[in-house]
C-alpha cells in the first residue's frame, strides 16, 4: 500500500483551485453565514479530504483524531495519523469551493510547543494574509489563529505549518466568505487495463483508466481483492493513484503492478470531487498459470479440486490451493498434483509466518514402505498410513533416511517432528514405526549437542538375523537443523594377497607357517562392532593349538573345543590401521575361543546368541589353515553382547561383558547404546555392577557420552602389560589372574 | 569333579535372575547424567532399592580368572550348553573352524598322556612317507618351567621345540617339520625340570 502523504497531493490542490477560481469568475458571488467544523460528523481514523466539499473545503488527506484535549467534542482534525512516521514537515491545509474572508481555528502541538503560521492564498497562489509566526501550546486546542481579508474575499487556500514538524491538530475550524457552489456530479470511472474477465497468466499487471467530471481530486483509491490465506488478516490490498492530465478528463496507472495474486481478482478504482461525491468502476479477473489451468481441468477441474482457496508463489513454484487439491507448477511448466491426508498435513505446516509451509511439491504422491503414501517436498517428505496418520520428515532427516538403510529400515514416522532445547540438546527429535516389523520398537532421528550431531537410532531390520539391540550412528552437521554429513562411505577394499602377506605362500601345518598369523601383533587387541549371525560350538579343532577341548564322540586329535560366534560387521571398523578392512577373503568374521575358559562366563550370563550385537576385540588373524584365507578374532580377549530387556520397568540394553585371561593388557574401548530414546527429554541410566565383584586384576574407566547430551556409556579396560605366550603353531596360551564379568544396563528414563 | 562341582554351583546361583530377587549386597552403582547438566555425576545409592537388590556373582569364583584350572584336557560339555543352534551353514562358515584342512589326511600317533617324572625322557615314533610335514606337540602341566622338545627323522635330529615359559603351572612346545625321506619319525620330550609334569605328546604326519 502506497502512503500519500498530504505533502504529495499539495500541487493537486493547487490544480484545483486554479479550475475553482475559473469557475468563480464564471458565477455571481453568493455569500452565506460562516462555516463552522467541529469534525464531531466523522469517525476517528478517517482519512480526510472531500468528506466537507460540500459545505465548502476540501482537505489535504488530513487524519480524524479523538483527542480529549479537543476544544469541542472529542474530535480533532490532525494532519497525519500519529502511529504513522513521516520525517518531515507537514502542512495542514485546506482549500475552499468559494472565496472566503476570513479562516480561523484552534491549534495543538503534539507534546513540544512549537511556533506556527497559518498563511492564506488567493486563486493564483499569491499570500493574501498571515497570522504567526507564533508558539502553539503543546497538548491543548487553546492557540488561536486566524487570516482575514477585507473587500472582496479573495482567500481559496490556507496551510497552517509548524517548525519541521508533521504531528499537530486543529479544532473548531471556521470560514466565512461566498457560500460554496452546488456540487458536481460523481465523477465517471473506466478502466483501460486490463479488460474486465480477462483470463491471465502473469505475475506483472498494467492497470490503468479514466476518470471524467468536473472538480476531480487526485488520487483515486484502488482496491484489489483476491482470496487469501485463510490466516491472513491484513486488509485488501489499496493503492493512492494520482490522477493525471488536466480539466474533465484525466487518467489513472499502475503500470508493471508485481506479485499479481493468483486466482479470482477483483479491482475497483474509486474517484471523488471537491463536492465530495464519489465514483468507482470495477473489472474482474482470473490469473493462473497456463499449466495449473491445464492440470486443472485434465484431472476433472472443480468436481475433483473444489473451489479455489487462495494462491502462492513459492520459492521454485506457484501453487494454486483448492478446497480437495494442490496443483503446482515449476518455472518449467511441470505440474504435479497434492491431495487427501498429504494435503491436510502440507495445509497444517502452513502457518502467518511460514507461509510457503513444506514447500513446492518436487514429485507425485507414491507408494510408501508398508502400505503407506509418500510425496516429497521442497522442505521435505509427508507419510501417509491409514492408521498411523499423515506426518512431515524435515529434509535433513529424508536425507539420512535415503541414504542410510532407505524407508524400509526406517519406517513411517509416527509424530510430528519436535525439538527441547533444553538441557539434553535436542534440536530436533522424531521416531518412527515399522509396521512390518512389529516386533521392533520405534526408531529415532534426532539431531543433539554442541557441536550438533545427528543420530540414527534403531534396531535393524534389514540385516540377516533379527536383532533387539540398538545400532546408533552419528553424523556431524553444519548446523542444529542441518544439514549433516550422512553420506555413504566408500566401502573400503579388503585385505589383499593375504596368502603372501600373512601365510607366507603355505598353509598350515607346512613349517614356518602359523595356523593363525597376526595382522597386527598377536598381542594387539583388535575391535569390531557387528552382528552375531551364528553362535555354535565348533564340530571338531586341532589338537595341536587347542588345550581344553570336549570329549563330543571324536577322534582323540579332532576333538572340537572353541565356541565360535560368526559376525557380520556393522559400519566403518576402527583401530585397523594400516589396513582398511576387517575381513580379507571373507565376509564375516569368526570371533573363536577355547568353550572352557568361558563356562563361568556363558552360565552367568547366557551363551552368545544369533542376534546379539557384539562388540568385541581379540587377536586379529588371518586363518592360514584354509583357504581363501579369511580373517578371526582368534582367541577373543574381551566382548560385549547386548540385546534389549525389561530392566526395572524399562526398555534397557543389557550388555554382557567379559574379559578374559588371554587378554594382554593392550587398552580396550567400546560403547554401550540404550534402546532408541523415546523422547526428546529423556534422560539416560546406567546400570552397573560394582567393580569389586565384576572385575579381577583389571581396571576400567567409563563415561557417559556426549558430555553434553549423553546417549551412550563408553567403557576401557586397562591391565598391566602382560604378553601371553604363542605357540609356533600359533596357538595363544590362555593365563588365568585377569578378567571380568559384568552385566550392564543402560536405558532412559523419559 | 572339582570342575563338575564348581559348576553345579555356578547353575545353583544363576545370576540371570531377575534384580528383584537377588540378595541384597553390595552397593550397586547408579549413574546418571545429572538434571542440571553439569558433567556427569556418578551417585552411589545409599539405601536406595534399586543399590540393595543387584548384586552379581564375583568373578573371582570363576576358575579361570583366579584358578585353580583343570588338570587334564579332555572334559565332558557342560550339560546345559546349548547344542542346537540356528547354525547358517554356508560355505563360507563350513570352513572356518579351529581344524586346519588337511587334519583329516593327517596321520597321527595314539595321543600319550603320562606322568613324567624330573629327569624323566618319552619318546613316540611314527612311520612316515618322504615329502611329509611332521607335527610334534608336547603340552604339560606341573611346571611353568618349559619342557624339551625334538624331532627326529631315522636319528637324525630334524626339530628342536623352542623353550618357551609356561604359566599357571602348564605350557606347550610345537615343532614342525618336512621329512624328505622315508623312514621313522621320532618326537622326544624330556622333563629337566624337578616337578613331576603330566604331559601329552601329539605326533602326526602330513604327506604333502
Amino acid at each position: 500500500v502506497r502512503n500519500r502523504s498530504p505533502q504529495s497531493s499539495a500541487s493537486a490542490v493547487r490544480r484545483f483551485c486554479l479550475w475553482f477560481v475559473a469557475a468563480l469568475w464564471a458565477c455571481p458571488a453568493a455569500f452565506a453565514a460562516p462555516t463552522v467544523l467541529d469534525f464531531e460528523d466523522l469517525a476517528p481514523g478517517t482519512e480526510v479530504t472531500t468528506q466537507y466539499g460540500a459545505r465548502g473545503v476540501v482537505f489535504l488527506n488530513h487524519y480524524l483524531g479523538k483527542d480529549p484535549a479537543a476544544h469541542s467534542g472529542t474530535h480533532v482534525l490532525r494532519t497525519v495519523n500519529p502511529a504513522t512516521e513521516i520525517f518531515e514537515p507537514v502542512p495542514l491545509a485546506m482549500t475552499f469551493n468559494a472565496p472566503q474572508l476570513l479562516v480561523k481555528f484552534l491549534a495543538e502541538s503534539q507534546n513540544v510547543p512549537l511556533n506556527g503560521t497559518l498563511t492564506a492564498f488567493d486563486g493564483a497562489g499569491n499570500v493574501v494574509a498571515q497570522d504567526g509566526p507564533k508558539l502553539v501550546a503543546a497538548n491543548v486546542f487553546t492557540t488561536p489563529f486566524q487570516v482575514k481579508v477585507s473587500g472582496n474575499p479573495t482567500i481559496v487556500r490556507a496551510e497552517l505549518r509548524l517548525e519541521n514538524s508533521a504531528y499537530f491538530a486543529i479544532d473548531d475550524l471556521t470560514f466565512d466568505g461566498e457560500a460554496a457552489p452546488p456540487p458536481p456530479p460523481p465523477p465517471t470511472v473506466a478502466f483501460t487495463s486490463p479488460p474486465n474477465g480477462a483470463f491471465l497468466d502473469t505475475s506483472t499487471l498494467d492497470i490503468a483508466g479514466t476518470v471524467k467530471g468536473e472538480g476531480l481530486v487526485s488520487p483515486v483509491t484502488l482496491t484489489m481483492n483476491y482470496a487469501r490465506p485463510p490466516e491472513s488478516t491484513a486488509p485488501p490490498f489499496t493503492s493512492s493513484l494520482e490522477l493525471t492530465g488536466a480539466g474533465t478528463s484525466r487518467n489513472f496507472a499502475l503500470p508493471g503492478f508485481t506479485g499479481l495474486p493468483m486466482g479470482p481478482i477483483t479491482i475497483s478504482v474509486t474517484a471523488s470531487n471537491s463536492g465530495g461525491e464519489t465514483g468507482s468502476a470495477v473489472v474482474s479477473i482470473t490469473n493462473m498459470p497456463a499449466a495449473i489451468l491445464g492440470r486443472f481441468t485434465a484431472e476433472g477441474g472443480g468436481a475433483t479440486f473444489g473451489a479455489f482457496r487462495f494462491g502462492l508463489a513459492a520459492l521454485g513454484c506457484k501453487m494454486a490451493i483448492y478446497e480437495l487439491g494442490i496443483i503446482s507448477a515449476d518455472t518449467s511448466g511441470l505440474t504435479r498434483l497434492a491431495r487427501g491426508p498429504i494435503l491436510t498435513r502440507w495445509l497444517a505446516l502452513r502457518s502467518a509466518f511460514d507461509p510457503d509451509g513444506f514447500g513446492c511439491p518436487l514429485a507425485e504422491e507414491r507408494d510408501g514402505p508398508s502400505g503407506s503414501r509418500a510425496q516429497d517436498f521442497d522442505k521435505g517428505r509427508i507419510y501417509s498410513h491409514p492408521t498411523i496418520g499423515a506426518f512431515s520428515v524435515p529434509s535433513v532427516f529424508v536425507d539420512a533416511i535415503d541414504k542410510r538403510g532407505g524407508e524400509e529400515a526406517m519406517g513411517l514416522p509416527i509424530a510430528e517432528p519436535t525439538s527441547s532445547p533444553g538441557i539434553m540438546q535436542t534440536w530436533l527429535f522424531q521416531r518412527f514405526t515399522r509396521p512390518d516389523h512389529p516386533d521392533l520398537g520405534p526408531s529415532t532421528l534426532e539431531i543433539r549437542g554442541t557441536l550438533p550431531r545427528l543420530w540414527i537410532e534403531r534396531q535393524p531390520s534389514t540385516l540377516p538375523v533379527p536383532t533387539t539391540g540398538t545400532v546408533y550412528k552419528d553424523f556431524p552437521c553444519a548446523g542444529n537443523l542441518g544439514r549433516c554429513m550422512v553420506d555413504e562411505p566408500v566401502t573400503p577394499p579388503a585385505i589383499a594377497d593375504a596368502e603372501n602377506r600373512f601365510c607366507h605362500g603355505h598353509s598350515y601345518p607346512f613349517p614356518g607357517t602359523r595356523e593363525w598369523e597376526p595382522i597386527l601383533g598377536d598381542h594387539i587387541s583388535t575391535p569390531i562392532f557387528g552382528l552375531a549371525r551364528d553362535s555354535h560350538f565348533a564340530g571338531e579343532d586341532n589338537i595341536l593349538t587347542h588345550e581344553q577341548r570336549y570329549d563330543e564322540g571324536c577322534l582323540i586329535v579332532d576333538c572340537p573345543s572353541d565356541w565360535n560366534v560368526s559376525v557380520l560387521p556393522i559400519g566403518l571398523q576402527h583401530n585397523i590401521a594400516p589396513e582398511t578392512s576387517i575381513v580379507a577373503e571373507n565376509t564375516y568374521v569368526e570371533l573363536e575361543y577355547e568353550a572352557y575358559y568361558a563356562n563361568y562366563a556363558h552360565v552367568f550370563m547366557d551363551w552368545p546368541l544369533v542376534g546379539d550385537l557384539f562388540a568385541a576385540a581379540g587377536r586379529w588373524i588371518i586363518d592360514c589353515g584354509h583357504r581363501p584365507r579369511r580373517t578371526e578374532l582368534h582367541p577373543v580377549f574381551m566382548y560385549s553382547k547386548m540385546k534389549a530387556e525389561q530392566f526395572q520397568g524399562h526398555l534397557a540394553t543389557r550388555a554382557d561383558v567379559w574379559v578374559n585371561g588371554w587378554w594382554p593388557g593392550d587398552p580396550i574401548d567400546f560403547d554401550i547404546f540404550p534402546p532408541p530414546r523415546p523422547s526428546p527429554d529423556a534422560t539416560l541410566v546406567l546400570n552397573k555392577p560394582d567393580d569389586a565383584d565384576a572385575a579381577f586384576h583389571v581396571s576400567l574407566t567409563y563415561s557417559l557420552q556426549p558430555e553434553n547430551a549423553a546417549n551412550h556409556v563408553h567403557v576401557q579396560f586397562t591391565a598391566p602389560i602382560r604378553l601371553n605366550e604363542v605357540t609356533d603353531a600359533g596357538e595363544m596360551r590362555f593365563q588365568s589372574g585377569r578378567g571380568y564379568e559384568g552385566q550392564w544396563y543402560i536405558y532412559w528414563v523419559p | 569333579m572339582a570342575f563338575l562341582t564348581l559348576l553345579s554351583m555356578i547353575a545353583l546361583m544363576p545370576p540371570a535372575v531377575s534384580q528383584e530377587t537377588q540378595p541384597a549386597g553390595a552397593a550397586r552403582q547408579i549413574i546418571m547424567q545429572h538434571q542440571t547438566g553439569d558433567r556427569l555425576v556418578s551417585r552411589r545409592a545409599a539405601g536406595a532399592s534399586h543399590a540393595e537388590t543387584a548384586r552379581e556373582p564375583s568373578a573371582s569364583r570363576d576358575p579361570a580368572v583366579a584358578g585353580p584350572r583343570e588338570r587334564r584336557w579332555l572334559l565332558e560339555l557342560p550339560a546345559d550348553t546349548p547344542r542346537t543352534t540356528a547354525r547358517v551353514e554356508d560355505q563360507e562358515e563350513r570352513e572356518d573352524s579351529g581344524a586346519y584342512a588337511q587334519l583329516g589326511a593327517t596321520k597321527f600317533v595314539p595321543v600319550i598322556e603320562e606322568e613324567l617324572a624330573p629327569g624323566g625322557k618319552r619318546d613316540v615314533v611314527l612311520d612316515v612317507a618322504a615329502s611329509s610335514v611332521l607335527l610334534g606337540s608336547v603340552q604339560w602341566i606341573g611346571t611353568n618351567d618349559p619342557l624339551e622338545l625334538t624331532l627326529s627323522l631315522n636319528g637324525a635330529k630334524l626339530a628342536a621345540g623352542l623353550a618357551i615359559r609356561g604359566s599357571d603351572n602348564r605350557g606347550r612346545v610345537t615343532v614342525t617339520a618336512l621329512a624328505t625321506a622315508a623312514g621313522q619319525a621320532t618326537l622326544s620330550v624330556s622333563n629337566p625340570t624337578e616337578n613331576t609334569a603330566r604331559v601329552q605328546l601329539v605326533l602326526g604326519a602330513l604327506p604333502q
